[in-house]
């Protein structure tokens, strides 16, 4: 290591109100910490995949415990009346009877579930892990950008990141100011707890080449779980057993990291091979508790996303705490005019998409592109929903040896069990380029950690 | 048995242990030492070894995973002649043995050592080597009896090899 590199004063930044000072030597090893352990997000490129390191923006975002409380309250506000909503949808249905949504943003969706009509999951509850997607607009306020209720990745990696950052920079890590963030792993535990039927916990990772491998293995080794594939599974009777070396052993929950439509081939995809057969059975007569409940989608789909403030307001009577970024539904011809008219100034997101895929920023598009769009616009109105572009914060980011600004949105955890809570961290999520609104893992996007002081 | 395990984590754990030790193994002169397509190689073996290891990490903690992945990485780097760099391969693979106590619940501990002794019997048994042979022996005994499955009826290599997959493979889906 050459001397200037060893002497050389510590990089001074603020991150929110806390100054911290890091030496160029620290900043550079906390990249070989996330190689040393081998912290992956997996990229498919050309149909072939890919174990990348997850590019780690080290600055972490803090959250003044005041601004972060407020968050938490319309978090949780939310995650209940999604959890409500979810009951409600499949079994009475009053929300639509009683025309809150109208039943086309139901039975349209690919989201929704016809064989979980009627379905109650242990403890009445859809979603216990929620990733909530949330932009910090220029002017501060906070808006809800997207709600995931299925399999929201990404717990795991500030888990680790706040690792990396204390081994490396001890000194710096000011530990009696901000929230200790490794209670998630017990947190996560103690949902699985609440709804297990009887038996172990387990869980359910598609495998070795899903993008988000290294979450499935480290979670389950922080939790003291086993991480399975579905071939270690097997429904007896209406119950699911784990294939233990010493004999069947009965599982209680399942905490799933694959779609709806892998889990079970009797009743799903035919040809999945990663699912359990006969394991929507085992759930549907409660016999096993599914983390998060299958059927889910409905309510995460983009195009029931503009209905969730209406759904605040009609199960809890309450006025919703978190806003929405400002959306169009072109389903109303009202909105429909107006998305034609501003296409160029819009982004236009496919509901049936996921993960950054089918977001079209309409300023991008050539003029053919435009035309197209809007043809599909008008030929099926409920695919699409458009949204004011939300210019969101700049935050400073750790990248190739300097300190940028990049455009980051924030994921919040919350944990619906027993009772519904709020991971005192997150997920703030940067895109690479500068100016860029792509902040998606699956698209070449990296991380940073969210201090939230205390 | 820890009910955390599954016959296929069982054989992934003794893989692992094996291809390890095939990779200590990897004579530093051999002139296919860095062959990925030779059997005896450090990246035949190495490769292997990650990969069991990657799909272990629930079971195999950070730390210990961070071993076998330096080890790779280091392969991964090597050019002919590098002599001291395959010093520091194996520098990782006796750490990652010496952590593994540590971080593994005996019964798992016991399924890696199986594999990594099977390879050191073996191979001193070939090299008509008695008393080391011996030694490794008592090693894959006491991971039998850690892990209460016997001892098989020979000290045949063959019939040693068979014997494991009559141990773990009970099939409960059937």
């Amino acid at each position: 290591m050459p001397t200037d590199t060893l002497s050389a004063p510590p990089r001074r930044f603020k991150a929110g109100s806390l100054p911290l000072a890091v030496t160029p030597q620290q900043l550079s090893q906390i990249g070989l910490y996330f190689d040393r352990f081998a912290i992956t997000f997996g990229l498919y490129k050309n149909a072939r995949y890919q174990d990348r390191i997850f590019p780690f923006g080290v600055i972490p975002r803090v959250f003044e415990a005041d601004e972060f409380r407020r968050l938490e309250d319309g978090l949780a506000q939310r995650v209940t009346a999604l959890n409500l909503f979810l009951a409600d949808l499949y079994g009475p249905k009053k929300v639509v009877k009683d025309g809150i949504v109208p039943p086309e943003f139901i039975h349209a969706s690919s989201g929704y579930l016809a064989a979980c009509e009627g379905v109650k999951p242990a403890k009445g509850i859809y979603s216990h892990i929620s990733g909530i997607d949330l932009v910090q607009a220029s002017s501060g306020k906070w808006l809800v950008l997207e709600d995931n209720l299925r399999v929201p990745s990404g717990a795991s990696y500030p888990l680790i990141g706040r690792q990396a950052f204390q081994s490396v920079c001890p000194p710096t890590f000011p530990r009696d100011k901000v929230a200790d963030n490794q209670d998630y792993p017990a947190l996560l535990l103690e949902t699985l707890n609440h709804v297990n039927t009887g038996g172990i916990n387990v869980l359910l990772s598609p495998g070795r080449y899903n993008s988000a491998f290294f979450e499935h293995a480290y979670l389950a080794e922080r939790m003291g779980i086993p991480l399975v594939f579905g071939d270690e599974l097997v429904c007896r009777d209406s119950k699911v057993y784990y294939k233990g070396l010493g004999g069947l052993l009965r599982v209680g929950a399942l905490y799933r990291r694959l779609s709806d439509e892998f889990l079970d081939p009797q009743v799903f995809d035919a040809e999945s091979l990663i699912g359990v057969p006969g394991l929507f059975d085992a759930y549907r007569q409660g016999n096993v508790a599914v983390l998060n409940a299958l059927g889910n989608g409905v309510a995460d789909d983009k195009g029931l996303y503009y209905f969730v403030p209406a759904l605040v307001k009609y199960y809890l009577g309450e006025e919703p705490l978190l806003e929405n970024a400002p959306t169009y539904l072109p389903h109303y011809p009202k909105d429909r005019a107006y998305v034609l008219e501003n296409l160029g100034k819009l982004v236009i997101k496919d509901v049936a998409e996921a993960g950054g895929y089918g977001v079209m920023f309409g300023s991008k598009l050539t003029r053919d592109q435009k035309e197209n769009l809007r043809n599909l616009i008008v030929k099926e109105p409920r695919r699409w929903i458009a949204q004011e572009v939300v210019d969101f914060r700049d935050l400073d980011v750790f990248q190739d040896g300097k300190i940028v600004p990049r455009k980051c949105d924030f994921r919040a955890y919350v944990l619906a069990g027993e009772s519904v809570k709020v991971w005192k961290c997150g997920l703030t999520r940067y895109a690479m380029e500068a100016g860029s609104m792509v902040v998606n893992s699956s698209q070449g996007g990296g991380f940073k950690d969210t201090w939230v002081l205390q | 048995m820890s009910p955390a395990l599954s016959p296929a984590k069982a054989d992934r754990l003794y893989w692992l242990g094996r291809y390890v030790q095939r990779g200590l193994g990897a004579a530093p002169g051999a002139p296919d030492l860095l062959d990925p397509t030779s059997p005896t190689s450090l990246p035949f073996n190495l490769t292997r070894a990650y990969e069991n290891g990657f799909l272990l990490r629930d079971l195999l903690d950070n730390d210990v995973f961070s071993y076998l992945r330096m080890a790779m990485t280091k392969t991964e780097t090597l050019k002919p002649g590098d002599y001291l760099v395959v010093r520091e391969v194996h520098d990782a693979l006796y750490a990652f043995w010496g952590i593994l106590e540590e971080a593994l619940f005996p019964e798992a501990e016991a399924l890696c050592r199986w594999g990594r002794f099977l390879e050191l019997w073996e191979a001193r048994t070939l090299a008509d080597q008695p008393t080391l042979a011996e030694a490794a022996w008592t090693q894959l005994v006491r991971c039998w009896e850690t892990l209460g499955v016997g001892v098989p009826a020979s000290q045949s290599v063959a019939e040693v090899e068979t014997w494991f997959s009559a141990s773990l493979g009970k099939d409960f889906s059937s």
